[in-house]
């Protein structure tokens, strides 16, 4: 409260500068564009001095000066005029198109907009419509593939689906490497930004490197999304409603192809109970399958045959609702825009819901030479999904209807071993529902032609809370002797969380000389973040159907954690310019992060700086001469930034505090606290990181008026040092892992874009995009003891001197040739350690848009292609011990010869040993079966690395705007219809039959929600 | 120049503003929980005695039981059960927990015993000091090298390098002296007692007293037999061992017990009883089972030893540690690996879900002290004395009535003191029957120092031709200490062929 009552004292002081000036006589006039249509709030200045003034609503100004000064005109995207006070006291003026710089005005860093000249770094603009072409109602997945350098990754499917955010790949080894989000210049996070409803924005800009970034602190380190939203219209006084509905279908796009050649048994037997399918060939007899149901003397039959993909009869087709108005409007004065927004979404598994509304209102005036706004958003979430449906879906022999045994009880179930699939979709559940808003305030200040300042502050509040339970089973009766009992449990949270965010900016613009520009500004900025959760959990509901802790008759174990956490900086940025073509950005920015803060580091210790230059250059402007219709542009432009991260640390991981032992309190009374498993170093510093940046933009052949060939090239250098890594550590220290600054990565990143306009006549229009995006980070650095940092078998690691991230895991003991190592018996070695299995990353990504125009007619089609990467699959290994996956068949099932192998000792290509023979079983094919979930196959983590290549189409969109003559003695001023689709077309490599979407997960393929899924939708959109 | 002056002026009034908010930003505390060095003994103690014990009582007691031939799996009811146990199949990851927990877990015992508290907390750092040497004991019995010097400097030394075994038993033998020269020598009346915090002995001093002799008694015999070629060791075991003469061992009914408050519920159950007993609420409840009980069982070798088959004497004991699952007549063994349903864990060692949790039994004290006798390394005292009162007590422990048990057996060579030609046979063997179930792990250990019980089979699936000698350093290492525990080389075959240093038969 203080600091944001000391800042507008602050702003109120300022305001009291007060200028005047002199007056000799009045001039006025009415600006107009091309069309003469009058533009409203054009900016007019008197050459050389403060004074200043704006055109109404009407296109018309007056203004007082004297004969023989220069009034000076100026519009965003229209080209600047001078005109020389003459005798008349009327001056009409109308504002040619700025040919070279039609392009939009872009919103960089801390909201300073900037032509595209004076960008100095690698940026990508997404308008609107590029957004919102195939309906996809999260705006993060709709970036998917747009954007070179930027990898969006859909990391769970179900009917809210997570994602993750990465912009030039993953660097730091263990702080955060998702981009930052900026919303209308108040940084925000990933998750508000899938909140807004698409229809809402206006732009989007991607500065890919940390350059812009130096502005936003440490948290900027990883590039930024800077999103802009509209802000109303400014017809005068008109009421625009744009109403937009949107239904999608959604459904399985593909699932692992299985042999078809075994049917459901053990050990070669047909078996009624297992749910493996390690039974005879299939006959097309007709076979007792599962538990008896509804008594005990209830078998059910089937026919012992391969059923293709029988696991899809369990999933509907999904539906999602998008409905959106927005009501806006405005004048030059002011604007408004109301949005409201519902969305239904109905998962493919029959009972997931997730239902969010969204409201949005924007506002903003301007009084003179003040001007205010204020966003006020709000979203509320339900969701209600089951918990692991998928993997019990996933025991489904391929001979079983799966709709055989969906009576819901857990009793009626295909195997005696794992739980029914409706059973767990009824019975193991989480509902859980969401409150967000998001309210700022803007206030800026013009003092004068030169000097304005801005004040924004932001509060964004999170409350949450929900339940996950499993309700009580109790068998009716056993078959095997097994208790397929399942205790109630439920585990309840809450959350909450806040942040206050303040910036204060004083920005600066002058022009030196007749040639050089200063624009610069000095800001101060605050934020504090503090939340709260806590987690409930017992055993046993008294009382079915009941989530209440109350309920809960065992014991009941609470955690609860909160956390606060300030940052403060203080920034400056100054932009220099000489003429039209060479420009010079400086910033520098002091921050204090209170999560350096410990027992005995204080304020001097949690303070760190870091700064960016960077220059653009436009040879084309700069020598005229150089310029063609061939070379119509050119921009060479570069820079350097040292930036810091310190993700890594939570709000309070420097205080070494105790924590209770999950048994304690005892019943006696004793309670304890005990020194915890992790620490960390208490001299800890940010991770810095260096990056080069060089960029190349060239716009080539203009033909038609508009360049038909741009390409845009970028290479950046990245260093991040002293990295703070949560090292394992020998458990002698009395920890388990501890943080510590050491890793260094190297990083070099290379984005190339090109895009042709093949066609452009009045009607048609045909624009192709191609991207190459490549990033190789190289871990040179571990620590000074250890050289590989990371966890698990398989798992993510950092090794030195290797590319980062590489998955490891067990791997065959193998000869200098490359063969498996076989014992005697002809059974596999394994190699000791983990090996290097390869890259979790791809080694680079091709996107390809494409977009036709016709009349009011738009195609669209973006698509992307990820390669060089590999990723574990959970289900072709879980699969494959269950004897369903391909590789289980393909030979037959006995004793074999161990493909490219050699016995231990012999020196020679193996023919001879036969593997099976060693492992238990009363046949050959049980042996076989027992070799494929031993160790020595199925516990061996190589065995289960697949390509992670995948094509894929991502969006298909076509729209149909109504011409307006069509609409013209109707109330409706637009309407437009489409119909998208997404996913459609996935290629995988062969041997990832279907197993896994590779980009689900993190180089660690599991189950997710569902398989993946594809989607199709219908839009209208109308226009009043 | 005015703008000039009004542009200055909003800076410093900017800045002026900001060098007042710095202190601001400053949070000064974490609002879940206390700084680890304003903890004070009493509210870490409980913890720090009860986390390691669960690892003794389940995870140690588990892997003891299936390296020696005291549990089979129950082959009927369960796929393929302990096969990595009963194949031998040591990796780093193989029970790794063990380490892991002994290793992280005692860090508490060690704050205690360093950090610096304005008031006299001897009694709890004697007892911490103690208790830290009991579990760096099965450290080095299961491991070798081990770090120690550098150990539980947290965020201070984050690569603790290896100590030789042999310094290390010396420093444990140390570290036990100088406890119960704390506890006896501190000024009583500053010294602040441990009452209730203390879970093991409620703050009786002198049970820690005699709780120490005996580690220090076992400590000591561990390396009797490598001391006899090692001139240091030597001068070591006899300072020591006179130290010992005339000192209080635990005695019959003491039993070192540890009891925080046990109750019949989830995670809160002795963890002997949770692990291989029955979920919260069902206690003894065979349909409410928990996995663990559900595989566990005795091996054939246990039975026929206990049961008469093997010695003609019949050991009442067997119906205390096993029972009968449904079906079952009579108590059955399984062979480990062997495809049958062995009976279940009996109600001796299965009490109730609040048992007491056993850290070292009175049986163990006193088997110790009769060897020690027997051997000479103790002055006072009767060899069969403390042998017969050992297996007494192990009757009284497990519920047994010992009826004619002693003088049936005395005469049987290798379970009774006269009949035995090898009287450590007889002490070991017994040792082995006791502990079974109990504490497995030290079964296990005994084993490899003495070679008994004799003529114990191997499992029917391992290749290896003898039980292991030792575990492997863990993944744990490898990936966060991997220069100090890479110059071991260690190997799967390093757990078969290379011995503890007190190993030496």
């Amino acid at each position: 409260m203080k600091t944001k009552f000391s800042i507008l004292l602050t702003l109120l002081l300022v305001f009291t500068v007060h200028l005047g000036n002199a007056q000799e006589k009045s001039i006025s006039g009415t600006v107009s564009d091309q069309s003469t249509i009058p533009l409203p709030g054009v900016n007019i200045v008197i050459k050389g001095t403060s004074t200043g003034t704006q055109t109404n609503f009407d296109g018309v100004y007056t203004i007082n000066s004297k004969p023989g000064d220069i009034l000076v005109f100026t519009y965003v995207g229209l080209k600047t005029q001078e005109i020389k006070v003459g005798e008349l006291n009327t001056i009409n003026v109308t504002m040619l198109e700025d040919a070279d710089s039609l392009d939009e005005v872009i919103v960089t860093a801390v909201g300073i907009k900037r032509k595209p000249d004076e960008i100095t770094t690698a940026y990508q603009n997404l308008k609107a419509e590029e957004l919102t072409s195939a309906n996809n109602p999260d705006v993060v997945q709709s970036l998917a593939g747009k954007v070179s350098g930027l990898q969006i990754n859909t990391t769970n499917t179900g009917v809210n689906p997570s994602t993750s955010i990465r912009l030039r790949g993953t660097r730091s080894l263990s702080g955060s490497n998702s981009a930052l989000v900026v919303i209308d210049n108040v940084i925000s996070s990933a998750t508000i930004l899938s909140d807004l409803d698409p229809e809402i924005i206006e732009s989007i800009n991607i500065i890919k490197g940390p350059n812009g970034a130096a502005l936003y602190g440490s948290r900027g380190g990883n590039g930024v999304i800077i999103v802009t939203t509209k802000k109303g219209t400014k017809n005068k006084g008109k009421l625009n409603i744009t109403y937009t509905s949107t239904v999608t279908l959604e459904e399985i796009a593909f699932l692992p192809q299985l042999q078809d050649r075994y049917g459901k048994g053990y050990w070669g037997e047909i078996d009624a109970f297992d749910q493996g399918s390690w039974g005879p060939e299939y006959d097309g007899s007709v076979q007792p399958v599962g538990l008896p149901y509804p008594t005990v003397n209830d078998f059910r039959n089937t026919t012992y045959e391969f059923k293709k993909d029988n696991m899809k009869d369990f999933f509907n087709t999904g539906t999602a609702l998008q409905n959106t108005i927005t009501l806006a409007g405005g004048d030059s004065e002011g604007f408004y825009s109301l949005t409201a927004n519902r969305r239904t979404t109905d998962g493919i598994i029959p009972d997931d819901k997730y239902k969010k509304d969204f409201f949005a209102l924007s506002t903003g005036k301007t009084f003179g030479k003040f001007s205010m706004s204020a966003n006020v958003r709000f979203t509320s979430e339900d969701q209600n999904v089951s918990n692991g449906v998928y993997g019990q879906l996933a025991q489904l022999p391929s001979d079983i209807n799966v709709t055989d045994f969906d009576s819901g009880s857990n009793s009626d179930h295909w195997t005696a071993f794992g739980d029914s699939p409706y059973w767990v979709r009824d019975n193991q559940r989480t509902v859980s529902e969401n409150m967000r808003s998001d309210l700022s305030a803007e206030l800026s200040y013009q003092f004068n032609d030169n000097i304005s300042a801005v004040l924004r502050s932001n509060v964004v509040t999170n409350s949450g809370k929900g339940f996950s339970y499993v309700n009580d089973y109790v068998a009716e009766y056993t078959v095997t002797g097994d208790s397929r009992d399942i205790q109630s449990s439920l585990s309840v949270n809450s959350n909450n969380s806040r942040t206050l965010y303040t910036d204060l900016i004083a920005n600066f613009n002058y022009e030196l000389t007749e040639d050089i520009g200063l624009k610069s500004l000095i800001g101060f900025n605050s934020t504090e973040s503090s939340g709260f959760s806590q987690t409930t959990s017992g055993d046993i509901l008294t009382l079915p159907g009941l989530y209440t802790v109350e309920n809960i008759s065992s014991g009941i174990s609470v955690s609860d954690f909160s956390s606060k956490r300030r940052q403060q900086g203080v920034f400056a940025n100054i932009d220099l310019s000489y003429k039209n073509y060479l420009y010079l950005n400086l910033t520098g920015r002091q921050e204090w992060d209170s999560r350096l803060q410990s027992t005995g580091r204080d304020i001097g210790d949690i303070g760190f700086f870091y700064y960016s230059v960077g220059a653009s250059f436009i040879p084309t402007k700069a020598f005229p001469e150089i310029k063609s219709d061939f070379l119509h542009k050119m921009k060479v432009s570069g820079g350097y930034v040292k930036t810091a991260n310190i993700s890594a640390l939570g709000s309070h991981d420097l205080f070494d505090t105790g924590f209770r032992p999950a048994a304690f309190p005892y019943s006696g009374g004793v309670n304890s606290f005990i020194i915890p498993s992790t620490t960390f170093d208490n001299a800890i510093e940010p991770e810095f990181i260096n990056t080069f940046e060089a960029n190349l933009n060239l716009e080539l052949l203009k033909r038609g008026g508009i360049p038909r060939i741009t390409l845009d090239g970028s290479y950046s250098y990245y260093t991040n040092d002293n990295q703070i890594l949560s090292a394992s550590v020998s458990s002698a220290t009395s920890v388990f892992s501890a943080g510590i600054n050491v890793g260094e990565t190297q990083t070099n990143a290379y984005e190339v874009d090109l895009g042709l306009t093949p066609i452009k006549t009045d009607d048609f229009r045909w624009n192709l995009n191609f991207s190459y995006a490549s990033q190789r980070t190289i871990a040179t650095k571990i620590t000074d003891d250890a050289d590989q940092l990371g966890s698990g078998s398989p798992g993510i690691y950092a090794i030195q001197g290797e590319q980062f991230p590489l998955i490891q895991g067990t791997a065959y003991e193998r000869d200098e040739d490359g063969r498996v190592v076989l014992n005697p018996d002809g059974s596999p070695r394994t190699a000791s350690g983990l090996k290097v299995l390869g890259r979790a990353t791809p080694d680079y990504i091709l996107n390809f848009g494409t977009e036709f125009t016709y009349k009011g007619f738009r195609l669209s089609a973006v698509a992307d292609f990820r390669t060089g990467h590999v990723f574990y699959s959970n289900i072709y290994n879980n699969l494959t011990g269950q004897g369903r996956s391909f590789i289980t068949a393909e030979n037959g099932r006995g004793y074999f010869i161990f493909p490219n192998s050699t016995v231990l000792g012999s020196g020679t290509n193996n023919t001879t040993v036969l593997t099976g023979s060693s492992y238990g079983g009363p046949s050959s094919y049980a042996q076989y079966q027992s070799f494929v979930q031993s160790d020595d196959f199925t516990g061996v983590d190589e065995n289960f690395i697949l390509d992670a290549t995948a094509f894929k189409l991502r969006e298909v969109a076509l729209s149909y705007s109504l011409p307006s003559k069509a609409l013209e003695n109707t109330f409706i001023q637009g309407l437009s219809i489409g119909v998208s689709g997404r996913n459609l077309i996935v290629l995988l490599p062969k041997e990832n039959r279907g197993y896994n979407d590779p980009e689900i997960g993190s180089g660690i393929g599991g189950y997710g929600q569902t398989p993946p899924t594809k989607f199709y939708s219908m839009n209208v959109k109308f226009n009043f | 120049m005015k703008n000039i002056f009004k542009l200055k002026y909003s800076i410093s009034l900017a800045l002026l503003f900001l060098t007042f908010s710095c202190d601001d930003v400053l949070v000064n505390e974490d609002p879940n929980g206390v700084v680890i060095d304003q903890l004070p003994p009493e509210v870490i103690l409980p913890g720090a005695l009860t986390v390691p014990s669960a690892t003794l009582m389940s995870d140690m007691n588990e892997l003891g039981n299936t390296m020696v031939a005291t549990w089979a799996g129950n082959a009927q009811q369960v796929q393929a059960p302990y096969f990595t146990e009963f194949q031998y199949q040591l990796s780093t990851d193989f029970y790794s927990g063990v380490w892991d927990n002994l290793m992280a877990r005692t860090g508490n015992l060690t704050q205690i015993i360093d950090n610096e508290y304005a008031d006299n907390y001897d009694y709890f750092k004697g007892a911490s000091k103690i208790y830290r040497a009991f579990y760096f004991q099965y450290l080095v019995d299961l491991y070798g090298d081990i770090p120690f010097t550098d150990i539980h400097q947290r965020g201070d030394l984050l690569f603790p390098e290896y100590d030789n075994q042999i310094d290390v038993y010396i420093a444990l033998i140390s570290d036990v002296n100088d406890a119960i020269n704390q506890i006896q020598n501190t000024d009583s009346s500053s010294a602040i007692t441990m009452g209730s915090n203390d879970v093991i002995m409620g703050g009786n001093m002198n049970m820690w007293i005699k709780f120490g002799n005996t580690l220090k008694l076992r400590l000591l015999l561990r390396i009797s037999d490598a001391a006899q070629s090692n001139p240091d060791l030597q001068t070591i075991l006899n300072t020591e061992f006179a130290s010992l003469n005339n000192v209080d061992f635990l005695g019959s009914g003491e039993n070192v017990t540890i009891n925080p408050g046990y109750s019949d519920e989830v995670d809160r159950m002795n963890p002997f009883a949770e692990t291989f007993g029955y979920d919260a609420g069902q206690f003894g409840n065979t349909a409410n089972q928990t996995f663990s009980n559900l595989r566990a069982g005795p091996t054939t070798f246990l039975v026929e030893f206990l049961d008469g088959t093997t010695n003609s004497v019949s050991d009442p004991r067997l119906q205390r540690l096993y029972a009968p699952r449904s079906g079952q007549a009579s108590i059955q063994g399984n062979t480990q690996g062997g495809g049958e349903q062995p009976s279940r864990i009996g109600p001796g060692l299965l009490m109730s879900p609040q048992q007491d949790g056993y850290i070292m039994t009175a049986s163990e004290s006193l088997f110790l002290q009769s060897e020690a006798v027997f051997k000479g390394l103790l002055s006072s005292g009767n060899a069969k004395g403390l042998f017969e009162n050992a297996i007494e007590s192990s009757f009284s422990r497990l519920g047994a009535t010992i009826g004619s048990y002693l003088n049936e057996a005395n005469n049987v060579n290798g379970i009774g003191w006269d009949g035995s030609t090898n009287k450590l046979e007889a002490i070991i063997t017994q040792k082995w029957i006791d502990l079974g179930g109990t504490n497995g792990v030290e079964t296990w250990i005994e084993y490899t120092r003495t070679g008994y019980p004799s003529n114990m089979p191997l499992p029917d699936i391992t290749n290896r031709p003898n039980r292991p000698l030792r575990l492997l350093y863990p993944t744990s290492e490898y990936t966060g200490n991997s220069a100090n525990v890479s110059v071991y080389n260690q190997t799967v075959d390093t757990a078969f062929n290379s011995s503890i240093f007190w190993d030496v038969n």
